[in-house]
């Protein structure tokens, strides 16, 4: 067998062995261990490569971006700003049609800002809007799609795991990446709430709910007045965060992983300034960062074999050949790219499936010039869009978990969010067909 | 145990108790939270002594390198036990559903061993660099700024791997034990 067919076999065992049920991280390193036995009869030499990857795939300071970003967002999240967010949002957009629809999703935009994981947002709002969506005579279904659809900018804007990832997999700076997610959130988050309107107009049935089971007779009349000082005090701590954040980055001012040291120092000031968080809390956010830190880290390590097989066996150059041999065609490569990663997200989750798929296309799209960064984004959305489809849509999972209203099923969680899924191909298509639409900086000097 | 009141995090960290290894794995899962704590006021430091008082932190790049791998392997076997290793249950949840109890807990048996038999592994290559770092005073850094031995950070990622092969041990077990109490059932 040749080290192409070794190669193949091994990426159809694992895709095989993660859709059966072994975990990801495990499947990646056994059938990297079993292909380099193979490619070279030497047991001896296959433990090595398992056990470098063990210790230096991650030990690089790069990688302390994911504990300190995953703490800073954890630290927000349990200390209640998402739901402050919210009541900004619902101040400025609730009188609206389909208004807190808008609310939940610029407020999700601005809180995926100070966190990098989809999933935490996706609870948060599933807590904090949904009730009040219900309440006010919103349609279950299209309460909790707006809550999964964009729960996904959590991972799009920056700080995200997903693109510290993909940086780190294909040796591009953290901040350029960072600065590449901003444009397409913005572009994300403009097409849903132009979507929302759209749907509150047309197919109000969509939007709202006529029976009135779900809706507290009379509550549409009463109005929460909030003042200017509580509009004030909900917004500046994010504001203040994001601000850190951003400019620390972007002026030059720290690293990536500074920030995020920086950054959740500040959060955990804030959150204790304003007692929002207990020491058995903090303890839990503590542990928590530990454990995903942990499970992110060991698919990083898992991928990192894994790569260093596929490249031991020369797929990475064989493959870059083939597709150009095969076609000459970039967007076809594309099409093909966005389909599969498609298909793989029904089952498997999004940082798998980038630390699978990127090493086998990176070279073809180096083969191609396409621009790295732009292709980061690309899969990120595509990968995201999986979060939202059946049968394995995490976002969908931990939505339904969050649910206190038990009359809302995990179908109508799928079905409302299958709008979000379109709006969501609908960007990838503009992004694929508009390049620069990646660079914020050069929206408005394209001519 | 206790079981953390608050999911919004994705909490509910409490793993089926085992004698002698529940302790350990979850004084390990202690030491990284705290080690998370650690890094952020170690970069901190280095961050505002540097625009502050022009003064960094010597060190600061070798110990957060060194500082998350740790972390990694402290949490990892307390992972392993509460089940928070990425896996897709889509088939499993399947199974479940569709009563093929048996083929499901073989399944779950078979997965759990090949875990154990990976961290295993990773043990087994580990072992020897321990010793290496330990005999010949492997450090990390530049000589006269900042060095820290390495073999403690080896030695973290040795028993981790360990920690973690026999935490997926245990659960292998446990399946087993459920597949046969089913088959018991049956008859």
């Amino acid at each position: 067998m040749g080290g192409l067919e070794i190669g193949f076999l091994s990426v159809g065992v694992i895709v095989l062995l993660i859709y059966s049920g072994m975990h990801v991280a495990i499947a990646l390193s056994l059938v990297s261990f079993l292909s380099v036995t193979l490619q070279r009869s030497d047991p001896e030499l296959a433990v090595r490569l398992l056990t470098l990857a063990a210790s230096d795939a991650v030990a690089d300071q790069t990688f302390a971006v994911i504990p300190l970003f995953v703490l800073m967002g954890m630290i927000m999240s349990a200390s209640d700003v998402g739901r402050d967010a919210y009541d900004v949002g619902d101040h400025f957009l609730g009188r609206l049609r389909g208004g807190l629809g808008l609310a939940t999703v610029a407020s999700n935009a601005v809180f995926a800002a100070v966190t990098g994981v989809s999933i935490a947002s996706a609870a948060i709002f599933t807590r904090v809007a949904v009730p009040e969506m219900l309440r006010l005579g919103y349609s279950p279904r299209f309460a909790v799609g707006t809550v999964a659809g964009s729960s996904v900018l959590g991972m799009l804007i920056p700080p995200s795991i997903l693109l510290i990832i993909f940086a780190i997999l294909t040796e591009q700076s953290i901040g350029m990446m960072f600065f590449a997610g901003i444009g397409p959130g913005i572009l994300l988050s403009a097409v849903y709430c132009f979507g929302i309107i759209t749907m509150a107009y047309l197919t109000p049935s969509f939007v709202y709910d006529r029976s009135g089971r779900f809706a507290k007779p009379g509550a549409a009349d009463t109005v929460v007045h909030r003042g200017p000082a509580e509009i004030a005090a909900k917004s500046l701590p994010i504001v203040f965060l994001i601000t850190v954040v951003l400019c620390g980055i972007y002026g030059g001012i720290f690293t990536p992983t500074e920030a995020g040291a920086v950054g959740a120092l500040a959060a955990l000031i804030l959150a204790v300034v304003r007692r929002k968080l207990s020491w058995a809390g903090f303890w839990n956010v503590l542990k928590e960062t530990g454990h995903l830190t942990a499970s992110v880290c060991f698919l990083v390590i898992a991928a990192t074999m894994y790569t260093r097989s596929l490249g031991l066996a020369g797929v990475p150059v064989e493959i870059g050949n083939l597709v150009t041999t095969a076609t000459q065609s970039f967007l076809l490569v594309v099409l093909v790219y966005i389909l599969v990663i498609l298909f793989l997200g029904t089952i498997i989750d999004s940082v798998s499936i980038i630390l699978i798929m990127v090493p086998l296309f990176l070279p073809v799209m180096q083969g191609f010039d396409a621009d790295p960064i732009w292709f980061g984004i690309i899969t990120v959305i595509a990968v995201e869009v999986g979060l939202l489809t059946p049968p394995l849509g995490m976002a969908c999972f931990v939505i339904k978990g969050c649910l206190e209203d038990k009359r809302i099923s995990l179908a109508d969680v799928f079905w409302g969010a299958v709008p979000f899924a379109l709006m969501m191909i609908f960007v990838l298509a503009l992004l694929t067909a508009f390049p620069d639409l990646v660079y914020i900086d050069r929206w408005f000097g394209m001519g | 145990m206790k079981r953390t009141e608050d999911t919004r995090l994705g909490g509910g960290d409490a793993p089926e108790p085992v004698p002698l290894l529940t302790p350990v794995t979850s004084l390990m899962n202690a030491l990284g939270a705290v080690l998370v704590l650690v890094l952020m006021v170690i970069v901190n430091i280095d961050v505002f002594g540097r625009w502050l008082m022009d003064s960094p932190l010597a060190g600061t790049l070798e110990l957060t390198e060194m500082g998350v791998v740790a972390v990694v392997y402290l949490t990892i076997a307390h992972a392993v036990a509460g089940k928070r290793l990425t896996r897709s249950d889509a088939l499993l949840g399947l199974l479940d559903r569709r009563g093929f109890l048996r083929s499901g807990l073989v399944l779950r048996t078979a997965f759990n061993l090949l875990g154990g038999v990976v961290f295993g592994l990773i043990a087994i290559g580990q072992a020897p660099r321990v010793v290496d770092a330990w005999t010949r005073g492997y450090f990390n850094g530049n000589v006269g700024i900042f060095t820290a031995p390495t073999w403690p950070l080896e030695a973290i990622l040795f028993l981790g791997a360990v920690a973690a092969c026999l935490q997926f041990l245990v659960l292998a077990f446990r399946r087993l034990r459920e597949l046969r109490t089913l088959r018991g059932g049956a008859v």
